[in-house]
């Protein structure tokens, strides 16, 4: 019975990682728009307390 | 006016994004963002920042690989009948293939995501160096290496949008005689409000590279007009930036108000240039300009054989 459960936490796996390559497929990020996101980071003004 | 000195600046790498231009120390932990290609502090080769967002990302899967061995190995030993056995080597070995088939499609997608999050969780380090950079800035201007402190401020420049490294540089640029040659910019120079030092880099950089008028300068200059009538040799500051506006249709056309105001300061040729243009495109809403030229040409290069039936 373990066996079955540990090859199905491994097909589960898997799985998951499929899925979330396939999402951050869709999202397909060009160099353009990680450029504009170190720019973003580097320059945005923290509230500070 | 100061005394302005000659100057080769050190070319400026050409990458196709920023990021590109951050290195990292993988000993020290710190980025670099200049030229050197050694850490100072631990004498290391600098690594580019995306190869060490690689390695993190390659560790990642690294480890879902592991805990997908993992399970399989568990599967297997937990067999009790030889089905179970067999079960757990066939499905384990269909799931590792599956593994590296998803990997090899799919995995550079991830890279890019990985990257992302690296930066988000490297920003304070990154920000970290580059003040680090902004000292040694200090320490060379203090010490009067204006060069070397130009040619940091200008790296930095390509990371942080502020109105304080524009200025620097403007204030540094300042100090050297501007030649045709150099690799200026202008554009990225333009500060939120008006400053009378880039001013006079921008009456500088008029002289050599005049292509470097845009759009971005052009409202610029239009917005604090007033301002800089104030200074000396205003007009013909205003007159020349109208004249650099002169190189496009469009500009003429978005610039109009101001080409004929200050018509007066164009210099001859940018004057005959326009005067070209006008009489080729005087029915497409350009009468008020062709106006102003010809009247312009007509008390000051009536006698001028260029001028001649150009109008």
């Amino acid at each position: 019975m373990l066996t079955y459960f540990l090859l199905f936490a491994a097909f589960v796996l898997v799985a998951i990682r499929f899925f979330k390559l396939l999402r951050l497929k869709r999202r397909n990020l060009s160099n353009a728009e990680i450029d504009q996101h170190l720019h973003v980071l580097l320059n945005e003004k923290r509230d500070r307390p | 006016m100061r005394k302005r000195i000659g100057v080769q600046f050190r070319k400026t790498r050409k990458t196709a994004h920023t990021f590109e231009r951050i290195q990292g120390c993988k000993r020290c932990h710190t980025y670099h963002v200049l030229w050197d290609t050694h850490c100072k502090n631990c004498g290391r080769a600098y690594t580019p920042i995306r190869q060490l967002s690689t390695t993190v990302a390659r560790r990642h899967v690294q480890t879902r690989f592991l805990l997908l061995g993992l399970f399989v190995c568990l599967a297997i030993l937990a067999a009790d009948t030889v089905l179970q056995l067999a079960l757990a080597f066939g499905i384990g070995a269909l799931l590792f293939t599956l593994f590296f088939v998803i990997q090899k499609r799919l995995g550079s997608y991830e890279k890019d995501a990985q990257f992302i999050r690296f930066l988000t969780s490297e920003r304070e380090t990154i920000k970290q160096s580059l003040v680090h950079h902004l000292e040694d800035i200090g320490a060379d201007v203090k010490a009067e290496r204006i060069k070397d402190a130009y040619e940091k401020t200008r790296e930095i420049g390509h990371f942080i949008e502020s109105d304080t490294i524009k200025i620097r540089k403007i204030m540094f640029l300042n100090h050297y005689v501007l030649r045709k040659d150099m690799e200026l910019e202008l554009d990225t120079l333009i500060p939120k409000t008006y400053d009378k030092d880039f001013m006079e880099y921008l009456r500088e950089v008029i002289k050599v590279q005049p292509w470097l008028v845009k759009k971005a300068v052009l409202d610029y200059v239009k917005r604090y007009k007033a301002q800089i009538l104030l200074l000396e040799n205003g007009e013909q500051l205003i007159g020349q930036v109208a004249g650099a506006a002169l190189r496009m249709k469009t500009y003429i056309e978005q610039y109009q108000d101001l080409i004929i105001e200050f018509i007066d300061y164009l210099p001859r040729e940018r004057l005959l240039r326009l005067a070209k243009m006008v009489s080729t495109n005087r029915h497409e809403g350009w009468d008020r300009l062709y106006e102003a030229v010809k009247q312009r040409v007509d008390t000051h290069y009536a006698f001028d054989p260029d001028f001649k039936g150009v109008l």
